[in-house]
């Protein structure tokens, strides 16, 4: 494995670099760094979108999961694509009509507040600075298990790689670069089923899985049957679903899409990726449990299943895929946190008058810097991969779900209802957890149900007791569409 | 079965269970720390944690092969109480010669057995179809295996190519040793077609494909520019 690995990863590294380095002299303003000069079709940008989307949560952290708990934590994905559907229908349409670039931006516009969208930016950089603790944990797992190496030197080299690239080239080289690897991420978990079945049961596939279902079963009824109570699932799939249709880092990347249509066609495009990478996801779960019954942690399913089990290729592959998957969500959350550094605050209240040039410059120290902070809090280990991954995924649903999704569908939200909403829920969501989440068990509610709720009656209540918003911020999003997308 | 089995009338913990309480939502400690984390923490220095350091094997397994026969014999050491499963493969018989006694529950896919720490198992596996024995199961801990990334070694003697074998087998001598972390399910010895085992096969496959497609993509890219040019 280890020279195969090295050959693949050789091959694969001068791939992206080549493509940053192509994107780099294509990169001149901040248009062309955060929304790739607003020229991406439909198949990347579903393979954009997918790969944005399929992190480290779900290579090492769904496969974990199911690993831990079997088949019923597949109900979570439902949760998700109903969350991409109401992006679908009823945000990246009118979003994309809106020539911004990042989601304060939206947020700024839309509500005729940059006080709104600076607040925007801020919860933006705190969120998605835990989703890197989940990523570059992933990292650490990963290293640990397949190359015996410390996490923080694992961790160190995935921040130099991705910033590099990031800083290199922007969401130009991203996209391309995500648009590969998806391609090698669906291919070697696909790829890898029918390995793990001959291990089962040699080549007869369909015994493969009636074995590993009646061994699974019989090991503990629960991981073919329910592991998780109804409103466990609930809350999980709600926190997924109310996150990611509101998700920055998704979000920004319908602003590089040519298009509403091309939009709208690139989150069908990635849904049909995701079903096909979450059941290969279901099945290396599943299937390692039937190979390593007793793994320390749950977190190493699939690093130990690429290494010990698949082919070298293959292994070294899925490796590649995972190691890609954690860079492009790095790649995204950095790109999501640089700008709200430098678009949203510097250069809306520190530096009003900064150039292009000095936006990009101040965007790529933010990134470095963003990028640096997490690593430590990845190395205290605060729980599972999946564990955070769902942790941040209720602070952006509860703070932004209700200004994107409903302040783009209801026309009398204003901006004290805005700012009511995200403070409200970020406060509600953060102070739930610290207290009454312990007796989830008892009562059943979950912090995201409760961060979203007292978003929506605060954005409601609030909007409502104050002035209209001004005309201008709402033609663009109520108006007739004139962008001539669709 | 064997009455009294499972210990206490209660089924078995999945081996992750006492993980559980900290890495779900109803798991608090880890939630709390985590929802203060970027409002509450103060960075405290030197907490960056290095590998720790390998402890000796936990678990020793020597499987000597003779064409349809394994006789397998399993040493645990460090390990407190010994709640064994084993998967029933199909196509291979399991005998089991020592202990003799202990706890032990047969379902159709598992093999469960509770012994003490100390006692060695010894077993032999055989081929109903009376050809080489190509699939050994082992007896896995129903805990991880402490001992970090050696605490499990595998010997297996009687074989002549370990190619894509699983898990892993590096051949030392006439015997050829896995290293690992946790215990598998069982160990495989695929036969070679052509040359060649499955998992190469799998991996010409892959490389192929890769070749082909992105030849194809190189292809329709000249006809495009061609067109284009045209």
């Amino acid at each position: 494995m280890g020279a195969t690995f090295a050959v693949v990863l050789t091959v694969y590294v001068a791939v992206i670099m080549g493509i940053s380095v192509w994107s780099y002299f294509r990169t001149e303003t901040e248009v062309d760094f955060l929304a790739a000069g607003r020229s991406i079709g439909p198949l990347v940008g579903g393979a954009v979108l997918a790969a944005t989307q399929i992190s480290a949560g779900t290579f090492v952290g769904s496969a974990g999961r199911h690993y831990l708990a079997g088949i019923s934590w597949w109900i979570p994905w439902l949760g998700l694509w109903s969350g991409w559907l109401v992006s679908a229908f009823f945000v990246a349409p009118k979003l994309r009509r809106q020539d911004a670039l990042t989601v304060p931006d939206y947020i700024s516009h839309r509500f005729g507040s940059d006080l709104a969208g600076a607040l925007a930016g801020v919860l933006i950089v705190v969120s998605y600075s835990i989703y890197l603790v989940a990523q570059f944990q992933a990292g650490g797992e990963i290293a640990e298990v397949v190359f015996g190496i410390r996490p923080i030197t694992a961790m160190l080299l995935i921040v130099a790689s991705t910033s590099l690239y990031t800083l290199l080239g922007g969401v130009r080289s991203s996209s391309y670069i995500e648009f590969l690897q998806t391609l090698i991420m669906v291919g070697a978990l696909v790829v890898s089923v029918p390995v793990l079945l001959i291990h089962v049961a040699g080549f007869d596939f369909l015994e493969g899985f009636k074995k590993t279902f009646g061994y699974l079963s019989e090991l503990d009824p629960r991981l073919t049957g329910w592991y998780y109570k109804p409103q466990e699932l609930i809350a999980f799939a709600a926190s997924f679903g109310l996150s990611i249709a509101a998700a920055p880092y998704e979000l920004t990347r319908f602003y590089s899409m040519r298009d509403e249509k091309t939009v709208r066609k690139a989150i069908f495009i990635s849904i049909g990726l995701q079903l096909v990478i979450s059941a290969c996801i279901l099945c290396i779960g599943l299937m390692t449990r039937v190979l390593f019954p007793s793994l320390p942690s749950q977190d190493q399913a699939t690093a130990i299943m690429a290494f010990q089990i698949l082919p070298p290729v293959i292994g070294a592959l899925l490796l590649v895929a995972m190691l890609s998957a954690i860079m492009s969500t790095v790649n995204s959350v950095l790109l999501v946190t640089g700008a709200g550094v430098a678009h949203d605050l510097y250069g809306k209240f520190l530096n009003r008058k900064a150039s292009q040039k000095h936006l990009v410059a101040v965007n790529r120290v933010a990134i470095v810097v963003l990028a640096v902070v997490p690593v430590y809090f990845a190395l205290l280990k605060l729980g599972d991969v999946q564990g955070i991954v769902i942790e941040q995924a209720k602070f952006i649903a509860s703070f932004f779900f209700v200004p994107v999704v409903i302040g783009l569908n209801w026309k009398r939200g204003n901006a004290p209802g805005a700012i009511a909403a995200m403070l409200g829920g970020f406060v509600a969501c953060l102070v739930w957890e610290l207290t009454w989440q312990e007796g989830f068990s008892r009562h059943g509610i979950d912090a995201v149900e409760v961060g979203v709720a007292t978003s929506l009656v605060l954005f409601v209540v609030v909007s409502r007791l104050t002035k209209p918003p001004a005309a201008k911020g709402l033609e663009t999003f109520f108006g007739p569409n004139r962008t001539g997308g669709g | 079965m064997i009455a009294g089995w499972p210990p206490g009338g209660t089924l078995p913990q999945s081996p992750l269970d006492s993980e559980r309480a900290g890495i779900t939502d109803t798991g608090a400690p880890a939630r709390f720390r985590l929802a203060g984390l970027f409002l509450l923490a103060v960075l405290l220095p030197g907490l960056a944690r290095g590998q720790e350091g390998a402890a000796p094997s936990a678990v020793r397994y020597h499987i000597r092969v003779s064409e349809d026969v394994a006789n397998v014999e399993g040493h645990f050491s460090g390990i407190a109480r010994l709640d064994l499963t084993q998967i029933r493969l199909s196509g291979v018989q399991v005998e089991l010669l020592e202990p003799e006694g202990g706890l032990r529950r047969e379902q159709e896919n598992i093999l469960r057995l509770s012994i003490p720490s100390s006692t060695p198992i010894r077993y032999r596996v055989r081929d109903l179809g009376g050809g080489a024995i190509r699939r050994v199961p082992l007896f896995v801990p129903a805990r991880p295996v402490p001992g970090g990334p050696a605490g499990v070694r595998i010997t297996v003697t009687g074989i002549s190519d370990v190619r894509g074998a699983f898990p892993k087998l590096i051949r030392r001598g006439d015997a050829a040793t896995a290293t690992l972390a946790n215990v598998p399910s069982f160990v495989m010895i695929p036969p070679l077609r052509f040359g060649m085992t499955d998992k190469d096969l799998f991996d010409l496959a892959v490389v192929l494909l890769v070749c082909g497609a992105t030849g194809a993509w190189l292809r329709g890219q000249r006809a495009g520019r061609r067109e284009a040019e045209d």
